[in-house]
């Protein structure tokens, strides 16, 4: 809940960054300015108070659990980019790093793609006679929208070329829903601003 | 070796990962754990690169009175306040919470807000109908936007049916091939990585690298 | 100069006025428009309606500011529907941003139902590097989040991640994903879901924007998701299961408003495109 005071300054800023619609200009500069102080300065404090305070206070100097202290040197060699002479230093914590993920990339992101390609294996037959069209319908866009990233087998070829048509029609109606999806969202994103202009801004400051 | 030895530990991480999580007995001795506590040790200190690189920049643009410099000032005392705020009181402090309902939280969601002005001028000014595809585009987007909301019954009633036919059955496919597809893309990009053939992530940093 | 040219030259600025115009008149007038429910979030509904008693629920805050309109008023409704129910929430959030949002709406929340932190509620807030530190969670939470809260208080005297080691079955019985993109839904499933694990991998229910809820639907067709709640209206469906109209609701309106003006305008600039084409 704001006090009137926060939502005249919250009004002010939103009006502020909504002035950009009518043309760039020095208020909306210093607004952006201002949330990219705040942003980073956000960043810092989470980490600090979500991680950093536990580990640095209680684990290394309270329960002087040294060992703490060789990923903190590892990840503070990072710094070292800022300096052109040992600058080559930072890829050990950036190859850690990268390695890392790609490690994990391995383990773990291939199991969710085989659920997607064990569930394209459908049995077409379903309970209606509807269900049984769309599974039909459901298989062969998958194919052909597959067919439409695959260039070994050139496009000449006509099977190919109606593969990669139907598939190309299947996509537009992907990206049709994207687009569709697009607009609830964006929409959704200003209402909740207008809803605190014309409702919540009056209801706190004038009643 | 100032090359090898970055390759040859992202090598030696990415199998150690491999191992310990696709092994029964090696997810059991729960090394892992221990790993991925080092990795994020490594992370929470490193935090403060953005905010040097921040510095960096915009004290450049102090110091050589670049045009809006003053912007420059505002940015790094915000930051700076902010940063000693919170350090002091934690993020549940009166007056960090004050700022961030403020002051931050009304600057992000109406920057993001702007998009949907730019959504409804570009579909004024670029959406045209030239070909088949993009003829099946729109339609297709029109028939979901209609789906979501009451609007697409009331005009033909059939068109809650005919949007969510569309999302389950041509677009979940299209979808489904894209993701297939992305992924492979990006399973080629990890080899490539993993086996010192991709070096961007080395490059880059700043100073001579030999 | 006919009209279709010269509203073709029309300044966007006229543009920007009418989509206020259309999200702000229905928000001062409401029309309540009815809202009918999608079976994907029928099935969100009913999966957690069927969870077993005191179950402790994951509750995933991955998103910011930007996409609190869509996404918080479920996740409330969700909420309120698992307190209600007795369960548990542990809440844990991959975006810095959001994490302080997700608290605030949360504890209000927990406030009304008289929920106790630490017992019946507990948000772990935001790590660095939070996909890695989920991952961990599989095999010890106080370990993974450095055994602090949001606020750095120690998780390990807490009653509720006492009896919630892991982030697995059967400590764990849900995970409700409040997603908008990456770190998000793609994380859980990938380390916590039944697809990581078979045995002790935890089911997942998504919430998530518009822009990604078609994205999704290749993951409720394979079951890998049981449920998925889409947007603002996903938001007005699952509080009308709720019982309780809330913001979600109240957006519709201006939902429909704006689809229609949208309509509109890619109607009329594409008549005038061909008119002036013929000419």
């Amino acid at each position: 809940m704001l006090t009137p005071i926060q939502a005249w300054v919250a009004t002010l800023v939103t009006l502020g960054v909504l002035s950009y619609l009518y043309k760039e200009n020095p208020v909306f500069r210093l607004l952006e300015h201002v949330m990219l102080g705040l942003s980073t300065a956000h960043i810092l404090v989470m980490s600090w108070h979500g991680t950093g305070k536990m580990i640095l206070m209680k684990y290394i100097l309270e329960d002087q659990k040294l060992l703490y202290i060789i990923p903190v040197v590892g990840g503070l060699l990072i710094y070292t980019r800022f300096f052109p002479k040992i600058a080559w230093i930072a890829r050990i914590p950036m190859s850690y790093w990268v390695g890392y993920g790609i490690g994990y990339s391995f383990a773990y992101d291939p199991r969710p793609m085989l659920g997607q390609i064990i569930d394209s294996f459908i049995k077409f037959q379903g309970k209606t006679p509807g269900v049984t069209v769309n599974n039909i319908l459901f298989f062969i866009f998958l194919t052909c929208s597959i067919a439409y990233f695959f260039f070994t087998i050139k496009r000449e070829n006509p099977l190919m070329n109606v593969a990669a048509t139907i598939g190309r029609y299947a996509i537009m109606a992907a990206l049709g829903a994207g687009f569709g999806g697009t607009v609830i969202s964006r929409a959704a994103t200003f209402y909740g601003r207008a809803f605190f202009l014309l409702k919540t801004f009056p209801n706190t400051v004038f009643r | 070796m100032r090359k090898e030895l970055p390759l040859l530990l992202t090598f030696v991480t990415a199998l150690t990962v491999v191992v310990f999580r696709m092994t029964q007995w090696g997810w059991d001795t729960k090394f892992l754990q221990t790993f991925s506590l080092a990795f994020t040790t490594t992370g929470v200190a490193a935090m403060f690169v953005g905010a040097i690189n921040i510095f960096r920049i915009h004290l450049g643009h102090i110091r050589r009175r670049k045009e809006g410099w003053i912007f420059s000032v505002v940015a790094l005392a915000c930051l700076v306040f902010y940063t000693l705020l919170g350090w002091r009181t934690t993020n549940q402090g009166v007056t960090y919470k004050w700022i961030f309902d403020a002051i931050w939280t009304p600057i992000n969601s109406t920057i993001f807000s702007l998009l949907i002005f730019y959504v409804a001028s570009a579909a004024y000014r670029a959406f045209r109908i030239r070909t088949k595809e993009a003829t099946v585009l729109l339609l297709c987007g029109i028939t979901v936007m209609l789906t979501r909301v009451a609007l697409g019954k009331m005009i033909w009633s059939e068109i809650p049916n005919a949007g969510n036919w569309l999302l389950r059955v041509p677009a979940s496919a299209a979808f489904r091939a894209i993701d297939l597809g992305g992924y492979i893309g990006m399973f080629a990009v990890s080899l490539r990585l993993l086996l010192g053939l991709e070096r961007s992530h080395l490059g880059g940093l700043g100073g001579s690298m030999h | 100069m006919n009209i279709f040219e010269k509203l073709q030259k029309i300044d966007a600025r006229i543009i920007y006025l009418v989509v206020f115009a259309a999200i702000a008149v229905p928000m001062l007038r409401p029309i309540g428009l009815p809202v009918s429910v999608s079976a994907e979030t029928r099935q969100a509904f009913e999966y957690i309606e069927k969870l077993p008693p005191n179950s402790v629920v994951w509750l995933g805050g991955d998103y910011d500011m930007s996409s609190a309109p869509e996404l918080t008023p479920t996740g409330q409704a969700i909420a309120r529907q698992l307190f209600k129910s007795g369960h548990k929430v542990i809440l844990y959030s991959m975006w810095e941003t959001g994490a302080m949002l997700n608290n605030a709406w949360l504890s209000a929340i927990a406030k009304e139902f008289n929920k106790e932190y630490g017992v019946d509620w507990v948000d772990l807030g935001w790590k660095p590097m939070a996909a890695t530190v989920l991952r961990n969670m599989t095999q010890g939470i106080v370990a993974a989040a450095s055994d602090s809260d949001i606020m750095g208080r120690p998780l390990s005297t807490m009653p509720l991640i006492q009896a919630v080691p892991q982030l697995t079955r059967p400590y764990v019985e849900l995970v409700v994903d409040l997603t908008t993109g990456r770190p998000g839904d793609a994380d859980y499933l990938s380390t916590v879901s039944p697809d990581a694990d078979k045995e002790k991998g935890v089911p997942m229910v998504v919430v998530c924007t518009g822009i990604s809820g078609p994205g999704k639907m290749p993951y409720i067709r394979s079951g890998q998701y049981k449920g998925l709640v889409v947007g603002m209206s996903g938001a007005a469906e699952y509080e009308s299961l709720v019982g309780r109209l809330g913001d979600g609701t109240a957006g519709m309106d201006s939902q429909a408003a704006v689809h229609a003006l949208i309509i509109v305008v890619i109607i009329l600039g594409n008549v005038g495109y061909v008119l002036s084409k013929k000419k």
